[in-house]
């Protein structure tokens, strides 16, 4: 107790002297966690859950505090970390394609650039999966159908221009055919519509199938390999479609953030992936976690992006 | 209400109709660069408003000739002085609270507006004022950790 | 199953967990009875907070805070014609009558029984009947949904007040209304003007507070007579074991009412405001005055009520069997359940009976309590806020929606865009535009018109998949015969001798 009341004294004294010296103690005072969706959403779920893991990895007592400033699929919150003080003191959840997605569809005050991209977190791959009771089982039924009369396979979505909208868009040209989008407002409809045969088929999330396993046909995964969670599921590479897509959740912070502060706060992220206490936590909350820090982050939203803009290209969504 | 008002003033409803086929038209302007199936439904509405608002006045200028038609007169305003001080002191309130905070506005603004209003018994209007900033500083910081605009002393 | 059933009540039981019911309720009546809170505000408050809890125990005050706010909306509904919540709006139509006459306090506690009645028969439905109920969610699909949307919009017909002209232009604001924002079939923003914070659409908290509780709010301060407010403030309330007795003739009301609330508890997008309109609707033309209603027929306060109590254990059968939640409070509270690792889903029954059904005795309990703890907090506490001085209470009042309104999503925009609706709504109100219009036309508009163009996409654009479904046939039948209904009795009735006019 002693101990730490001269260090947090020490720790004040320095912060007194000058700023740069202060930064190598970083965090000095809370963090804020910025979340783009209101509280109970998957992304600030996995927020409040890598939260208490970051604080313990970050060390020098700090505290990490979860905002939620919902609205706009998440554009709000990440515009303001896009604008907030690159001190380490704000950062902020990222999710892909989505983000990316927004700079092409509406005028978004934020770009590519205006990110240090500190850790993708959770990697969340598409599967197609068609209601129980439906005729089509397998990819070649699907394609079939689809191919037989442009439009006959209805698809539902959660929303446009998100990461089953881009797989959708590709199965199409995997597939050569044309397919109907149903864009309900969110994913409970989308879901229920699935669920009850309205649609054909239906893009979702790993996460979102694992414990429905009764009550859809898994027709296949968008990974490079077969997925644990998931056995028995081929992937649509084996099925000789070269698809591999997925919903990317991740942490950025304002761009210009100082060096030490950008590897202190990469360390902590690495550090709790390798918890297995995180691993377990995040598998129960259904995050399928896969991490890429740092610059391989800012490449794969670099990638996310190109995608984004080629679809975007071809077909735009609105 | 005064008949002599009301021989004075237009009819409440005239105005209104105007205003809101004022408000319609402006939005249908903006309505043509949306697409067909998105656009359906709110023209509808607009044009919708802006038919039942030439109704509406229609309707105040053939109450006036006829004695079977009716265009009830309503009174808008108890006190016009009151409404605008009322419409001021929001005005105030939701400004300052973005300036200086919630809690000291809150705190300075309930009672000097309940004693403009009529509300004179100052030992009770002060009371009342402390119960109820700090009633709402227990429930938005201690119980919902809800942040309101910070005050001006702490940022 | 029954078996987890009985084997989840003992750790409900325990101290800890019902106190944490307890409290809810509590603190749900009082969130509920402040406009401008709601209960999914309160909800979401409350996920970071049960982080570090027991799931049950956290689970329990969310339970019970869901049914306390969807009863505490009523107590100023009624004293004051400012509903807390959207679903008390239609408990203000008869409330706020009662009030005058001074039954206030009877109908309040009308509003409590019947608040419990729904809870119970919906925490009894989501125990016993949750799998089957959960297969009806799925026959729902655009169309049926289209189609349960049209039915209530049908209701706007009972609405419109006195001056019909007025009424319908209520009605199209409301649309209008509906349509601001992300029009997520085309992607296109529909009236935004570039503010990303509309893109989401009008919160309905937020054009209700501007609607509802800002007019009274500025009456308060505007009259200039400072009017005695002791006998406003008395309810003339007996114990409310004595008042259930003469409830009782309410019973078909009740259950029909519950019938309503739990069937659109289940649907997604629709919620308990939809539920209370429809009921009360339903109520009325059932009754064999309809006159009366509007001037303060208990029976309008318990439909209402009923219904949209109903509707909040029935929006977690399709949320915890398909994950799938009915409302926006189930929503959240499946993000809650995530929190503990608890996924929704035939596992989450199988791995964690006693969570699960732990949760449902929860919300029985919640909706037991809310007699007891309703009751005594109603007619004791919050009627001595009538007692105020006029002035005083407007400004709390305006006071306390401003931070209601911020504290939905922390920003100032709301507050601007409620005072907006404010102004519209204090004009609406003295030229006697009907308010309840609006309000129907904001849940429903856009809820129909988006149904209508995905059921159109599902079908390729042939019309005929509107009614290709029996589902979509039932709910069309019963529109036609609600519709038809008044003018086949009138019919019947002018050709029936009628004693007591010869």
């Amino acid at each position: 107790m002693n101990a730490k009341l001269t260090s947090l004294a020490a720790a004040l004294c320095l912060a007194s002297v000058t700023s740069t010296q202060a930064l190598a103690d970083y965090p000095e005072k809370k963090i804020d966690l910025i979340v783009g969706y209101a509280a109970g959403g998957g992304t600030d779920v996995m927020a409040r859950t890598v939260a208490p893991f970051l604080e313990e990895y970050l060390g020098n007592d700090a505290t990490v505090v979860v905002k939620n400033m919902p609205g706009a699929s998440g554009q709000i919150g990440v515009t303001a970390v896009a604008q907030a003080d690159p001190d380490g003191y704000t950062i902020g959840t990222y999710n892909l394609p989505g983000m990316m997605a927004r700079t092409l569809d509406r005028d978004a005050d934020y770009s590519a650039d205006s990110f240090s991209y500190l850790a993708n977190v959770v990697n969340d791959p598409n599967v197609i999966v068609t209601p129980k009771g439906s005729d089509i089982d397998t990819m070649d039924e699907l394609v079939d159908a689809a191919q037989e009369r442009d439009g006959a396979v209805t698809v539902s979505m959660s929303s446009l221009g998100g990461d089953d909208h881009f797989f959708l868009i590709r199965l199409s040209e995997a597939t050569d055919a044309e397919y109907t989008i149903v864009p309900f407002s969110g994913s409970a409809p989308a879901r229920s519509a699935l669920m009850g045969g309205h649609v054909t088929m239906g893009i979702i999330n790993l996460s979102e199938v694992v414990n429905f396993r009764d009550e859809f046909n898994v027709l296949g995964i968008a990974t490079e390999e077969r997925s644990d969670l998931l056995k028995g599921v081929p992937t649509f590479s084996e099925q000789g479609y070269d698809l591999i897509n997925g919903s990317l959740r991740g942490f950025i912070a304002p761009a210009g953030l100082p060096e030490d502060v950008e590897s202190s706060l990469i360390t902590a992220f690495e550090k709790t992936y390798e918890d297995p206490e995180f691993q377990e936590a995040m598998l129960k909350s259904g995050n399928p976690v896969n991490l890429t820090t740092g610059e391989g982050f800012e490449a794969l939203n670099a990638e996310q992006l190109e995608l984004a803009e080629r679809v975007w290209n071809t077909s735009p969504w609105k | 209400m005064k008949p002599t008002a009301s021989k004075r003033a237009p009819h409440p409803d005239l105005i209104a109709g105007i205003a809101i086929m004022a408000v319609s038209g402006f939005l249908l302007l903006r309505t043509p660069d949306m697409p067909t199936m998105s656009s359906v439904l709110p023209i509808t509405m607009l044009i919708g408003l802006i038919g039942l608002a030439a109704l509406l006045i229609l309707r105040v200028f053939v109450a006036h000739r006829s004695e079977r038609m009716k265009a009830p007169r309503h009174r808008i305003f108890d006190s016009r002085p009151r409404f605008l001080g009322i419409i001021a002191s929001i005005g105030l309130y939701v400004g300052s609270v973005s300036l200086i905070g919630f809690y000291t506005t809150t705190a300075v603004m309930v009672p000097i507006v309940a004693w403009c209003f009529g509300y004179r018994d100052i030992k009770r209007l002060l009371l009342a004022d402390l119960i109820f900033t700090g009633g709402l500083a227990v429930i938005f910081v201690l119980l919902m950790g809800q942040d309101l605009p910070t005050e001006f002393f702490i940022r | 199953m029954y078996g987890s059933l009985i084997d989840a009540l003992p750790a409900v039981l325990s101290l800890g967990n019902f106190a944490a019911v307890v409290i809810g309720v509590i603190a749900g009546i009082c969130i509920g009875a402040l406009p401008g809170l709601s209960a999914t505000m309160a909800v979401s408050v409350l996920i970071p907070f049960t982080f570090g809890m027991d799931p049950l125990i956290a689970l329990g005050m969310m339970a019970g805070i869901y049914n306390g706010a969807m009863y505490g909306g009523s107590i100023p509904a009624v004293l004051l014609r400012i509903p807390g919540t959207p679903a008390a709006v239609a408990t203000s139509f008869d409330g706020y009558p009662m009030a005058q006459q001074g039954k206030g306090g009877y109908a309040l506690q009308v509003s409590v029984v019947s608040s419990a009645i729904g809870g119970i028969a919906s925490a009894i439905v989501l125990m016993l009947l949750a799998p089957p109920l959960a297969k009806v969610t799925l026959l729902f699909g655009p169309s049926e949904v289209f189609w349960v949307a049209v039915f209530g919009l049908s209701a706007i017909v009972f609405l419109l007040g006195g001056d019909v002209l007025k009424g319908l232009m209520s009605a199209c604001f409301g649309v209008f209304v509906s349509l601001i924002g992300l029009d997520t079939i085309s992607g296109f923003d529909r009236y935004t003007f570039g503010h990303l914070e509309l893109l989401d659409g009008i919160n309905i908290v937020v054009l209700l507070v501007g609607l509802y509780a800002l007019p009274p709010a500025i009456a308060l301060l505007e009259e200039v007579i400072d009017v005695d407010t002791s006998t406003a403030g008395k309810l003339n309330t007996v114990s409310i074991w004595k008042a259930i007795p003469s409830m009782l003739r309410f019973w078909k009301t009740w259950l029909r009412s519950a019938v309503i609330g739990v069937f659109v508890g289940i649907l997604p997008g629709a919620g308990g405001s939809m539920g209370a309109f429809l009921s009360y609707n339903e109520a009325r033309r059932a009754s064999h005055n309809p006159d009366n209603w509007g001037k303060g027929e208990p029976e309008g306060v318990a439909a209402s009520e009923t219904s949209n109590n109903a509707d909040t254990a029935s929006a977690l059968i399709p949320a915890l069997t398909l994950g799938i939640p009915g409302t926006a409070v189930a929503a959240v509270m499946l993000g809650g359940l995530l929190i503990h690792g608890l996924q929704p889903g035939p596992m989450l029954f199988r791995d964690n009976p006693d969570i699960v059904f732990g949760f449902m005795w929860q919300f029985l309990f919640a909706a037991i309590l809310l007699i007891i703890l309703g009751g005594a907090l109603a007619t004791n506490s919050f009627a001595q806020v009538l007692r105020l001085p006029r002035p005083l209470l407007g400004a709390f009042i305006i006071t306390l929606v401003l931070v209601g309104v911020y504290s939905i999503n922390g920003r100032m925009f709301d507050v601007y865009l409620m005072l907006g609706f404010g102004l519209i709504g204090y004009f609406m109100d003295k030229l006697k535009f009907p308010l309840p219009p609006v309000v129907l036309g904001l849940i429903l508009g856009s809820l129909a018109e988006q149904n209508l163009r995905l059921a159109l996409r599902i079908g390729g654009g042939e019309w005929g998949v509107l009614t290709a479904s029996t589902t979509s046939q039932v709910i069309i039948a019963m529109i036609l015969l609600v519709v038809l209904m008044p003018l086949i009795s009138r019919v019947l009735r002018r050709n029936k001798p009628q004693p007591s006019t010869s």
